[in-house]
């Protein structure tokens, strides 16, 4: 009789009995979402309309037509084209260049600042990287420009525009760090890095975006959307700074600062053509910010700045590091001030290696840093290779990979998922936060642990095996993984000077810029900036020839995925990357963040081809290869112009 | 025959390495040979003058070694090696010998001796810190230190298990970890001594219960892999000062530790009289009336010597018990088994509660300082607990910055040295030291004087010392027989301000004046 019972229905009444339980179930989990949500939502409604409302107003204050018979505007206030011209002027100047403007009164600070807004304004419209504006940044301005009148006195950042990254607290500003539990609880203090350079008369403007609860590279979040990539709109400008990234490489802001954790400051270095440098922990140790991974083993979580040029980095950090003013803000930073080098033509030696023997870089990574060390030898520096799986025998790269991600989540997400509790998960970064979280089920972490990760490693993916593998089971085992730490920090140590080297030079990354959905799947990518967070060494990134044909070409023939799953994605990440800069790492021992901006000035010296982006003024003059173009350069395209730098 | 302890290979190896040192420095070696120097012509002038060189203190025995024909390495190290074995004999303080000691001392002088410049600690015996599992290590610390001319000749033990006697009470601790250490200096056994302050601050410990001079740096400060912070042992601040300047911020010592901020240790320019905080309740453990008293009458002379105190209220930053908790959580990765060791003590109080830890409720009623002791935790929480530590040391930078004070003068723990059955009991009061761990402040020790008929005492006295806890009565029994014994206290700056933090603790050395040395010799 039931055979009987399903046989006796039409085809189509088979399939509606399927379709219904489907849609009624949809209809649940999409009701149970957005009740799960919708405390919050309220305040995400309120956050999108002042949020709104506040550009509007910053883009009308900025605009020339409005800012015509200003007396604050110098140069020349009679009408908008008169205006706009100063502002081109302005925005065209480098750092160097504008800070020494402003210091001789050639600019003041109102008139900079309307300048930066005005095409920071623009420039968010087009990539979304500013998450909201600072309100009081023209009065602050208007305040440094009448001080100086009435005082003479100008601080050595005096009317410098600068972004902030939305982790950094500013005093009545929200740090949401894209989650919606945490809007409508404004901060009660301000960082200290944010407040010395205020005090030094930069002026804050405006606050870029994160990744959702700053676990990805990707900078997106469900508050505040997805940041894009300056020079190809389908790409990400990578994270945690990616907003500030964004930003500055798109002229929007005199420079930016940053966090990096695991590769925070360098990854969107790398992806947007910037310079920056992570200094060991303490050298500029900065509080007041919301850190992301908390309760975080042995990992450095370092600060500091973005800029298009070594010399650039090296006049803010000098600022700012073991500097009295300072430390009177945040007593944990080192007293150290950083040294003036002297001897110019003392030859280095150099290390540097390509494979960090748990995941291999795409061809056109691989050829900044062998094209680098190249031009460092032909000017007389001795160049030697390392070979990481040399510096321990007891840690393998494997091993010190796993080493690395225990670090970042010692309690393996527990503390981590609660923080997305309740949150709408931002649709390029789910699939991570639904494994960190399905992984605080006991028996789902078992069987992933014993099941799924070893069949992983045979069939898919070893890297995977090893990212999913990365367990503490208890206090003792999370104890033994810092010990292991430290250990392997001092045969790093001892590697390094058996080597005697000065410096090193390794890929910035495993790939230039990716598209939006890749970050989620590519975790295996954070070791190579990830390590020198847990030896808490100083890293820099610095950009050299942007990525060409011939390297995207060699993506097939000449970069292996063993048939590795992770492998066979991030070349897929690194097609159509042609013309995206490229930049590599250089490293040095603990402290010396004077050798790292020495190197680093070095490899500027020595790189080729290197661009920048400047916005298009006025109509588009060169036309634009759409059919061999992809998309999102095309798009970038129709706003930037890529200019070559001049040393 | 059953009764009859047998020893083990390596003991009776330290035994043989002991009998030969005591051979290598009997007089007749010595009175035979030419690299002693002194000319002396009898046992009783060999014993007179080897004595007027340990007898010296450090800066006095620096200056003979650098002086042109003054002393040399060999001497100085007879010298010590002979003191050090009296301080053997009666306080069990040293693991073993440095057999090549003699060796290297030799090369030295021949290096050295008639040098115009020798190295700034050219001959100066010191104590090498050793763990038993690795046998001698060779850090660092150790390597910076010969580098500049000094030679070890013993080891001290971290986690082995003698049981060293405090030299001021031989019935009493020097100290946890760092106890026999601290019991060699105290007794003139060795120049100066250097021990990690573990995270319950066993450096200080050691000092205050010996009666020496420390400080605990700045984690970065003084960098030592694998240990949270170093200090060194002295018997005054100058001395302290004087070894400091050789380690932080040297090229030397950061060519072996990179990890070490290349910031000098600078002398301070004092523009205006320093603001001095103090507090002699943390609010979680009170310490003893000694403890206590040490630090009003520091602030007592302090202020009438014209410095602005004010007082530090420790409740004002954050509940005490609740700080007390976030420290005691951070102790359980380190020593997961200190709580089962807690109660298998011999106290008989303490034993029967023991069988109850299952019961927290229960141990609360006994005891509210034993159950945030004894509290459970698991990653999820030791994750949240990081984080509240960074949210209250910035209030308690905050705090500090709202009271202008430049440095902060508290108990330097909550008990004088007690006999060492009471010390594993006794963790409650670890928080005094610990506290600075947690903040990564810089915490210096400076003796304050003894302990009087007085403060003994004032433990019976309940308006003065409240009984509210089980674990406070054992601190009062503890202390019964305290009299006499060295009393200090603890000066603790801003990190990065070592600087500030020597300063005072030179001030308050002058006030109290000079440590007198324990009997025996």
């Amino acid at each position: 009789m039931g055979n009987n019972f399903w046989s006796t229905w039409s085809p189509s009444q088979r399939i509606f009995s399927l379709i219904w339980p489907a849609t009624i179930l949809y209809l649940i989990m999409k009701l149970l979402i957005e009740k799960m949500w919708g405390k919050n939502r309220g305040a995400v409604e309120r956050f999108q309309t002042r949020r709104e409302a506040l550009f509007d107003d910053f883009k009308s204050r900025s605009a020339p037509a409005s800012l015509v018979n200003n007396p604050r505007i110098v140069k020349g206030n009679e009408t908008a084209e008169q205006i706009e011209t100063t502002f081109n002027e302005i925005l065209k100047l480098d750092l160097i260049a504008l800070k020494s403007a402003l210091q001789t009164d050639k600019y003041n600070a109102y008139t900079v600042l309307c300048a930066f807004v005005w095409r920071a304004i623009d420039v968010n419209s087009e990539i979304n990287c500013i998450t909201e504006v600072i309100r009081e940044a023209f009065n602050t301005a208007e305040a440094l420009d009448d001080n100086y009148a009435q005082t003479g006195e100008k601080g050595q950042l005096f009317g410098l525009p600068f972004s902030v990254k939305s982790n950094f607290y500013m005093e009545n500003y929200d740090v949401t760090v894209g989650l919606a539990k945490l809007l409508e609880q404004p901060k009660t203090t301000t960082c200290p890095m944010v407040q010395f350079l205020s005090d030094q008369g930069a002026v804050p403007f405006c606050l870029t975006n994160v990744p959702q609860g700053l676990l990805s590279y990707v900078s997106s979040n469900p508050i505040y959307g997805t940041t894009k990539n300056p020079w190809d709109f389908s790409r990400t400008p990578g994270g945690s700074s990616g907003g500030e990234a964004a930003l500055l490489a798109a002229g929007g802001a005199a420079f930016g600062i940053g966090s990096d954790l695991a590769g925070s400051l360098r990854i969107p270095a790398a992806f947007c053509g910037l310079v920056t440098l992570k200094p060991t922990q303490d050298r500029l140790c900065v509080t007041d910010t919301h850190g992301g991974l908390p309760g975080r083993g042995r990992l450095g979580l370092s600060f500091g700045f973005y800029t298009r040029s070594v010399k650039e980095q090296e006049f803010l950090l000098g600022l700012i590091v073991g500097r009295s003013e300072y430390l009177e803000l945040c007593p944990m930073s080192s007293p150290a001030k950083l040294e003036k080098h002297i001897e110019k033509d003392q030859k280095l030696v150099i290390g540097w290696f390509v494979d960090d023997g748990f995941n291999p870089v795409v061809p056109s990574n691989r050829r900044a840093v062998e094209e680098t060390v190249k031009s460092l030898q032909a000017k007389g520096h001795q160049v030697v290779e390392l070979k990481l799986a040399d510096v321990s025998e007891e840690f393998p790269p494997f091993a010190v990979a796993d080493m690395l991600f225990r670090n970042v989540m010692p309690d393996n997400g527990a503390y981590m998922s609660e923080m997305y509790a309740g949150e709408q998960y931002d649709e390029h970064m789910k699939l991570f936060i639904r494994l960190v979280c399905l992984k605080q089920n006991f028996l789902v972490s078992f069987l992933l642990r014993y099941g799924v990760m070893p069949f992983a490693k045979l069939a898919l993916s070893k890297r995977l095996a090893c990212i999913g593998s990365a367990y503490n089971s208890d206090l003792a085992a999370c104890r033994q993984n810092q010990e292991n730490t430290d250990s392997y920090k001092l045969q790093w140590i001892r590697y390094w000077k058996s080597k005697k080297i000065d410096a090193l030079i390794c890929p910035s990354f495993i790939t230039p810029a990716q598209p939006f959905e890749y970050p989620a799947q590519l975790s295996n990518g954070a070791f190579i900036t990830g390590l020198f967070n847990m030896l808490d060494v100083p890293a820099g990134v610095v950009p050299v020839s942007p990525v060409n044909q011939k390297d995207v070409d060699q993506l097939i023939d000449g970069f292996s995925t063993e048939g590795d799953l992770l492998l066979k994605k991030q070349r897929e990440a690194a097609r159509g990357t042609t013309g995206l800069p490229n930049a590599v790492q250089v490293v040095t021992l603990p402290n010396c963040e004077e050798m790292c901006l020495r190197v680093m000035r070095l490899v500027e010296e020595s790189a080729e081809g290197v661009q920048r982006l400047q916005w298009r003024v006025g109509a588009s003059a060169a036309p634009i290869d759409v059919e061999n173009t992809p998309a999102g350069v095309v798009s970038s395209l129709e706003h930037f112009e890529r200019v070559n730098l001049l040393h | 025959m059953g009764n009859i302890h047998q020893k083990t290979a390596p003991e009776l190896q330290e035994q043989d390495d002991f009998e030969t040192f005591r051979r290598l420095i009997s007089s007749e070696q010595l009175l035979g040979d030419s690299r002693v120097l002194g000319k002396c012509a009898t046992e009783l002038e060999l014993d007179d003058f080897l004595r007027a060189v340990v007898d010296l203190d450090l800066q006095s025995l620096i200056d003979k070694l650098q002086a042109k024909d003054g002393l040399n390495a060999y001497t100085v190290l007879c010298a010590y090696a002979r003191r050090m074995l009296d301080c053997q004999t009666r306080l069990d303080c040293v693991a073993g010998v440095v057999m090549e000691a003699f060796q290297t001392a030799q090369d030295t002088d021949t290096l050295w001796y008639n040098s115009e410049e020798k190295p700034p600690l050219y001959g100066i015996p010191f104590s090498i810190k050793c763990d038993g599992e690795s046998g001698l290590a060779n850090s660092p610390i150790t390597t910076h230190l010969r580098n500049l001319g000094a030679i070890p000749f013993v080891t001290t033990s971290i986690s082995k298990t003698p049981h060293p006697r405090n030299p001021w009470a031989l019935d009493c601790s020097p100290g946890g970890l760092c106890g026999g250490e601290a019991a060699l200096v105290a007794d003139g056994g060795a120049p100066f001594g250097f021990a990690p302050d573990l995270d319950a601050g066993s450096l200080r410990i050691a000092s205050a219960f010996c009666g020496l001079v420390t400080l605990k740096p700045t984690r970065d400060r003084f960098h030592v892999s694998g240990s949270n912070s170093y200090g060194f042992y002295t018997k005054n601040v100058q001395d302290q000062v004087f070894l400091l300047k050789l380690f932080i911020g040297s090229a030397g010592y950061r060519g072996l530790e990179p990890m070490s901020s290349p910031a000098p240790l600078m002398d301070l320019k004092l523009e205006n009289k320093l603001k001095i905080g103090w507090f002699e309740d943390d609010g979680f453990n009170a310490p003893v009336p000694s403890n206590r008293r040490a630090v009003v009458d520091t602030i007592g002379l302090l202020e009438k010597q014209g410095y602005e105190v004010v007082k530090f209220e420790m409740e004002d930053i954050f509940p005490p018990f609740q700080v007390a908790q976030m420290f005691f959580k951070t102790q359980r990765p380190v020593d997961s088994n200190f709580i089962p060791n807690l109660y298998k003590s011999n106290s008989q109080c303490l034993g029967r509660f023991g069988k109850f830890l299952n019961f927290p409720k229960l141990v609360a009623r006994i005891s509210k300082r034993a159950a945030v002791i004894s509290q459970s935790s698991n990653m999820k929480e030791m994750c949240k607990n990081l984080e509240d530590i960074e949210s209250y040391k910035l209030k308690f930078i905050e705090y500090w910055k709202s009271l202008g004070v430049d440095v902060l003068i508290c108990p330097a723990f909550c008990i004088p040295a007690v006999p060492e059955k009471y010390l594993p009991e006794l963790v409650n009061t670890r928080l005094s030291t610990g506290l600075f761990n947690m903040l990564d402040f810089p915490a210096g020790i400076v003796p304050a004087g003894h302990v009087t008929a007085d403060d003994v005492a004032n433990l019976e006295d309940e308006k003065i010392f409240p009984i509210d806890d089980a674990l406070l009565r054992k601190q009062r029994d503890a202390c019964v027989n305290s009299e006499a014994m060295p009393n200090s206290v603890q000066i603790v700056g801003l990190p990065n301000e070592e600087e500030t933090v020597l300063e005072v603790m030179k001030i308050v050395e002058n006030l109290h004046g000079p440590m007198s040395n324990p009997k025996g010799f």
